[in-house]
């Protein structure tokens, strides 16, 4: 997986490639250091993610929860059909709902 | 099998004999002499009072027998048939049918209680009519007949309130709840090194969605440790969800067998639909996570209504207070999940077992489809194979398409698809008849028993597949055999023990396939048919005139005729003389054969042959004539060409056996044609072979059966017909009718089996043939081969009467020319002069000799009355050699004796050669 900051916005990032078990590890310590590194506010384009597993899904809920322990706000980009293809799978989409977003939250 | 089981199927077959009677008594009131539907509504009585003793059903059979006690004398013409008396009886028809549903249903004792009544007055009826009295008038049966049908309805309607009752029971007792939910109830918990064993939940769900529909799902995340403590190679999540398998009858191993590949990754906890309540507490309080909270997942995704979510939880049997959260481990170790693993079917095992077991007794992985579905679908697959046949045949005639090879090859694919949907729905229909026979084990176990008798059924065969109607067809016939079997055939112990036979009598029941035919064999060894009280009886019965000499067999036939029976007493079992006519009759109707060997002190056998007829069979094309024949290939044993010298021999000789020809163009007759060439085809049928001789044989072909019209019903010797892929009709030929015409003329003429014949030393049976006009006669015995213009070899330094050497199997042997040895007018040989080979057994070893005949006839057998010595008839010129004379054609018959031939002087060499 890669991260590329948002040209226009700060506290934006988009991902692509895989959010797979494979590299999981260097993933969480990646994502979770971006949420460490957002003041407020995190938002992650997801369009570019070529595939998500099982371990891919538990990371984002893991940033997820972890966004709510710190106070944070984590938003994630709505485009990415694989992502809401499981999201409608695991029944998630309400777990989701508040931070499924069509675009970045200016307010930031 | 249970008696239960027997007793539905009791119920089940003695539903159809009502319905049978119930035709039979509306044809009867329309018809009231009609003796035929008179006897079927007697047999159907008898076989229900039979039947019901088998299974305990002491009071059905007792009603039936009175009312058996009705229709005998309806039989014996003591009673008058008339409207009110057809109203009773199908009363007592509606009668049996509730006490029969009665029987099977809940609460038998109750049920069958509350019909009681009305036997009793159905009985007082019957008492009635046979003294004479009430339904023979017309106004007092119509108010009785009323309040009984009354009666029926407050009956009929008793079982649903029963079921009620039943359930309001079960709802009293709380521990005994069970959940609405009509679906499974899934609960997943992927271990944590799911991930790194290659188990991803993802595609977990991704797998039950194709194998079923997810009607409810949620995702369980709360084992998810916070950041800091989260390993992301672990795996923490889990599911709970609603699961329908779609499937009416799936068991929990089915389901358990979804999570085969996972299960070692996965702790996987399934609940059948509408779980006892507490199986859903149970699980609730197994599972790491809050037991409230995950209650409220199970209400959530529709597993428990909130109702049944409190219920449970109140009920709980465990003290775990459920208002307290249970404080989550944060971390869930492998210690904690340990006891989880260990745990995941046994809980609910045994209540899923015996729930399965109580709602659907009978789980089976086959379907049930109505014969006629069945029978339709097979026309139409003999549709598609005759169609199937046309393509080939219209394709076979284009140039084009032998050039067309991926025509040619789709054309060979569908062929095959079609020879496959053929078979597969062909066998569909074939049942293994062991069902059927083990069904009558309980019949022998307790008719045994009633009667006071010892008796084992040695069943063989069972695995013997036919026809699923056959089965069904031939069961009753099997009843009734064994039967008569215990009751007649099998001794008491004492009786037994009296005549030094083991005190335990043994039935067999024998099943097996002979050349495209079912033979079915049931033997007992007991005391075997009492001929002479057969023959009372019948001479009784004006069956056969008072002063009638009968042969053994013909006394033994007896047996198979209405109303015959030599049974003294007459009982539960059998011996109202029903029973053997309607072996014979349902045999009858199915093209089957039954007869019966039986020898005093030593047993009976009964044996029934017949056929496999099914709706397409596999055929074998032959030409006579014009006309094309089908004759099944089961039944062909194998072709040879027809050589003869004889025009129309009655039988030629296939491998030291006579062999019987049948002409198809004579017996169709079929315009002779002038055939260059002839084939025998050799077809057996019960053990008996015989050769039709068929003017060109074309081959194998695929042959549905078309049933031929009415009016041709009663051919002899065709069974139905086919249609051609040139849409030509080809007649089937029915093997069995055509040995059976061809063994009774047979019977005239020549034995089937040389070798019997020659044991007993009454017929023999001759080769004939002539030289110059006088004919000769040689013991086929001593046959070995004939041969036509065999070439042979010169044989230096022997006499001029020897031909020459023939060579024959490495063996070279001399030729004697009878012709030139018996030195009548030289004259040349036509090509027609025929070598027989000779074998002859001395003292050493056997050895052949060649005779050159000039004209073979045929072979024909000849009674030693029939054959005079020679002196009587003054033969002088040969009578060295002759043993006897007697007549062909008019012609006086030389039988020649080789022996004596070889002991003349100048031909003693060949003695050793």
């Amino acid at each position: 997986m890669q991260i590329h900051p948002d040209e226009q916005q700060a506290n934006s990032y988009h991902l692509s490639g895989e959010l797979c078990f494979n590299h999981i590890s260097e993933s969480k310590k990646q994502l979770l250091a971006l949420l460490e590194n957002s003041a407020e506010y995190l938002h992650l384009h997801l369009a570019e993610i070529t595939d998500i597993d099982g371990a891919g899904l538990q990371i984002l809920i893991l940033l997820k929860n972890s966004a709510a322990t710190d106070n944070k706000r984590l938003t994630l980009s709505n485009d990415n059909p694989i992502f809401l293809a499981i999201l409608e799978a695991c029944q998630l989409q309400t777990f989701f709902a508040d931070s499924l977003v069509s675009t970045p939250e200016a307010s930031a | 099998m249970s008696m239960a089981q027997l007793r539905q199927l009791f119920v089940m077959e003695s539903s159809e004999t009502l319905q049978k009677m119930e035709d039979a008594l509306l044809q009867l009131e329309d018809k009231p002499d009609d003796q035929e539907a008179l006897n079927v509504i007697f047999r159907a009585i008898h076989t229900i009072k039979g039947s019901a003793g088998i299974v305990n059903l002491g009071y059905i059979s007792d009603f039936a027998h009175k009312i058996e006690n009705v229709l005998d004398k309806l039989r014996k013409q003591q009673l008058i048939i008339n409207s009110p008396l057809i109203k009773l009886l199908l009363d007592c028809e509606d009668h049996l049918q509730n006490l029969f549903d009665a029987s099977v249903s809940d609460n038998p004792e109750e049920d069958t209680a509350a019909l009681v009544d009305k036997t009793s007055a159905l009985e007082q009826q019957f008492s009635d009519v046979l003294a004479g009295k009430a339904p023979m008038s017309e106004s007092t049966p119509t108010p009785k007949t009323e309040a009984a049908s009354n009666e029926n309805d407050i009956v009929r309607e008793q079982p649903s309130a029963q079921v009620v009752g039943n359930e309001t029971e079960t709802l009293e007792g709380n521990a005994e709840l069970h959940a609405s939910s009509q679906y499974w109830h899934l609960s997943l918990r992927f271990h944590q090194d799911a991930y790194q064993q290659g188990v991803d939940p993802l595609s977990t769900l991704g797998y039950l969605k194709s194998q079923g529909k997810i009607i409810a799902l949620s995702t369980i995340v709360s084992q998810m440790p916070a950041a800091a403590q989260m390993n992301p190679e672990y795996c923490y999540l889990g599911f709970e969800m609603v699961f329908d398998a779609e499937n009416e009858y799936v068991e929990k191993k089915h389901i358990e067998s979804l999570f085969e590949l996972i299960l070692g990754n996965c702790d996987v906890r399934i609940l059948p639909p509408s779980d006892k309540l507490k199986h859903y507490v149970q699980l609730l309080q197994e599972l790491p996570e809050d037991t409230q909270m995950l209650g409220e997942v199970l209400v959530q995704i529709g597993t428990l209504s909130e109702h049944e979510l409190a219920q449970g939880l109140n009920i709980s049997p465990s003290a775990a207070p459920p208002a307290a959260p249970v404080v989550e481990p944060a971390v869930p170790t492998a210690v904690t999940l340990e006891p989880m693993v260990a745990e995941v079917s046994t809980p609910a095992t045994p209540a899923t077992s015996l729930k399965t077991t109580a709602s659907k007794p009978q789980v089976q992985a086959t379907l049930k489809i109505e014969a006629e579905k069945l029978d339709q679908l097979l026309n139409q697959v003999g549709e598609l194979v005759i169609a199937n046949a046309q393509i080939q045949a219209l394709l076979d005639e284009d140039p084009q398409y032998h050039e067309n090879n991926n025509l040619r090859e789709s054309v060979q694919f569908i062929s095959r698809l079609v020879e496959d949907i053929r078979n597969s729905s062909l066998s569909m229909r074939m049942v293994q008849i062991g069902q059927s026979f083990n069904r009558l084990r309980r019949l022998v176990h307790d008719l045994s028993q009633s009667l006071g008798k010892q008796v084992e059924l040695l069943i063989s065969g069972a695995d013997t597949e036919l026809d699923k109607s056959m089965v069904e067809k031939i069961h009753d016939p099997l009843v009734h055999l064994i039967r008569n079997a215990i009751d007649h055939g099998i001794e008491t112990i004492a009786e037994r023990s009296g005549n030094g036979k083991s005190e335990k009598g043994h039935i067999y029941l024998n099943a097996y396939h002979e050349s495209g035919s079912i033979v079915i064999e049931v033997s007992d060894d007991g005391r075997g048919l009492n001929r002479e009280q057969i023959l009372e009886k019948a001479k009784a019965k004006g069956l056969v005139e008072e002063n009638a000499e009968l042969s053994d067999q013909a006394i033994d036939n007896l047996i198979f005729e209405p109303g015959l029976s030599t049974s003294n007493a007459v009982t539960d079992v059998s011996g109202r003389g029903v029973g053997m006519d309607v072996v014979k009759r349902n045999l009858q109707s199915l093209n089957g054969k039954v007869s019966i060997y039986s020898e005093t002190n030593q047993g009976t056998r009964v044996k029934i042959h017949f056929p496999l007829t099914l709706v397409i069979i596999d055929g074998f094309l032959v030409n006579s004539g014009d006309s094309v024949y089908v004759i099944p290939l089961d039944s062909v044993v194998e072709c040879a060409e027809f050589k003869t010298d004889e025009e129309n021999p009655g039988y030629i000789k296939l491998r030291s056996k006579a062999l019987p020809l049948l002409y198809l163009d004579r017996l169709f007759n079929n315009p002779k044609q002038d055939k260059p060439r002839q084939h025998v085809i050799v077809v057996q049928y019960g053990g008996q072979e015989i050769g039709l001789v068929v003017d060109g044989i074309q081959g194998e072909f695929q042959a549905v059966i078309k049933p031929l019209g009415p009016l041709f019903e009663n051919l002899a010797g065709i069974n139905g017909a086919t249609v051609l892929g040139n849409g030509e009709v080809a007649l089937i030929l029915d093997v069995a009718a055509l040995v059976d015409k061809l063994g009774q003329q047979q019977h005239h003429n020549l034995p089937q089996n040389f070798h019997e014949e020659e044991q007993q030393e009454t017929l023999h049976s001759y080769l004939i043939f002539s030289i110059e006009q006088t004919y000769y006669a040689l013991s086929i015995r001593m046959v070995k081969q004939v041969l036509v213009g065999e070439h042979l070899a010169g044989a230096p330094a022997m006499p001029d009467f020897i031909a020459g050497l023939l060579t024959l199997e490495h063996h070279s042997f001399p030729v004697l020319d009878l012709l030139h040895y018996f030195q009548v007018k030289p004259q040349a040989y036509n090509q027609e002069s025929s070598i027989v080979v000779l074998s002859r057994q001395d003292e050493e070893q056997q050895r052949l000799l060649g005779l050159k005949v000039q004209h073979l006839h045929q072979v024909i057998s000849l009674n030693e009355s029939e054959i005079d010595s020679p002196n009587e008839q003054g033969v002088q010129q040969h009578d060295y050699f002759v043993a006897g004379i007697s007549e062909f054609k008019q012609h006086s018959l030389l039988i020649l004796d080789v022996d004596k031939l070889l002991e003349r002087p100048d031909l003693r060499f060949l003695q050793t050669v």
